[in-house]
């Protein structure tokens, strides 16, 4: 919850125009596709783009969109002790919903986050998740160096299984004949 | 190998084209880092008439263009310079191989070689796309305040 509020707080001093160019980015619109939407120019989504990747530390555009689309469903919990009728109050951050409930916030921000649209068409599942946050990460010098070499030894390994696939198939052939 | 070289470069001219068209940072650097890596090879056999030494040229060549390959993908926000780097890295191993006399046959470095070479070209073409929902053309950019020494961009 500290992160969401911290980029919440990052995204605090965003123009309208701005916010617009986020809110399209993480309905999976191409930069292209936003620029036609706003008449106007594409370099221009791109530099609204880059001020809000500036204000999160220069995360990509992926993530970018899934903050903004984890911000529309952030739960905010009014403790009981606070709450008029003395049970805890958790309001979705968008307003659309409100709720009263006794359960736990983690639980309903579980809940609403499963309940939330997939990003376009881009893998978002916790494999993909994982993997991009470990090689954006504060690692990710290592991570990166360790992903060349796995790939590569992933490529040749793949390569000498894929011959000898080959050579055992013509072998097969050659038996047959 | 300058058959080899040469036919790399061909091979490599649409992609050229393409990331000159989209005028990212690490598509560019990448493109730039293989082109100069396939021309200084040729250069530097065409120069050389040693045929004991041109293996060992070849080797240092990509071996050179794999340090550049992975500084791109350490500065880079996206994943497609990684593949690059692999086949680079591949690249290297089997000069490696082949100097220490375990690919004996030059049409197997070659064709190994090549392979890589494609391996390269697609991972760039796939990888400097603009993708729906994805990452767009400006994510190909290094982040700000990365020791990048410039912008190919203009």
């Amino acid at each position: 919850m500290d992160d969401i509020n911290e980029q919440m707080t990052a995204l605090d001093g965003l123009t309208e125009k701005q916010r617009e160019v986020l809110s399209l980015i993480s309905e999976g619109m191409t930069s292209k596709e936003i620029a036609r939407k706003l008449a106007i120019s594409e370099s221009a989504v791109n530099q609204r783009i880059e001020v809000v990747r500036q204000r999160l530390g220069g995360l990509p555009r992926t993530q970018i969109a899934r903050i903004y689309r984890r911000m529309s469903t952030v739960v905010l919990t009014i403790p009981a002790s606070n709450s008029l009728t003395g049970k805890s109050i958790q309001l979705q951050s968008d307003g659309l919903v409100g709720q009263q409930s006794e359960a736990e916030g983690a639980e309903v921000s579980t809940a609403l986050s499963q309940a939330s649209v997939p990003f376009g068409s881009y893998p978002s599942t916790p494999f993909f998740t994982a993997l991009t946050a470990l090689l954006d990460g504060p690692s990710r010098t290592r991570a990166r160096l360790i992903a060349i070499v796995v790939i590569a030894l992933g490529i040749m390994a793949l390569a000498v299984l894929s011959l000898a696939a080959l050579q055992a198939l013509v072998q097969l052939l050659a038996a047959f004949q | 190998m300058p058959g080899a070289s040469n036919l790399v470069i061909l091979m490599l001219l649409p992609g050229v084209a393409l990331v000159l068209r989209r005028q990212t940072e690490a598509a560019s650097w990448t493109c730039l880092a293989i082109v100069a890596a396939r021309v200084l090879a040729a250069v530097l056999l065409a120069l050389n008439s040693d045929a004991a030494d041109r293996p060992k040229l070849v080797a240092a060549v990509d071996l050179a263009a794999f340090a550049a390959l992975v500084w791109v993908a350490l500065r880079s926000r996206r994943h497609y310079p990684l593949i690059l780097a692999a086949a680079g890295l591949i690249a290297v191993v089997a000069h490696g191989l082949a100097l220490g006399g375990l690919i004996a046959s030059i049409a197997a470095l070659e064709g190994l070689l090549a392979a890589t070479a494609c391996a390269m070209l697609l991972a760039l073409v796939i990888g400097a796309r603009n993708r729906r929902g994805g990452p767009d053309a400006a994510s190909d950019n290094f982040p700000a305040g990365s020791a990048c020494p410039g912008s190919l961009n203009r």
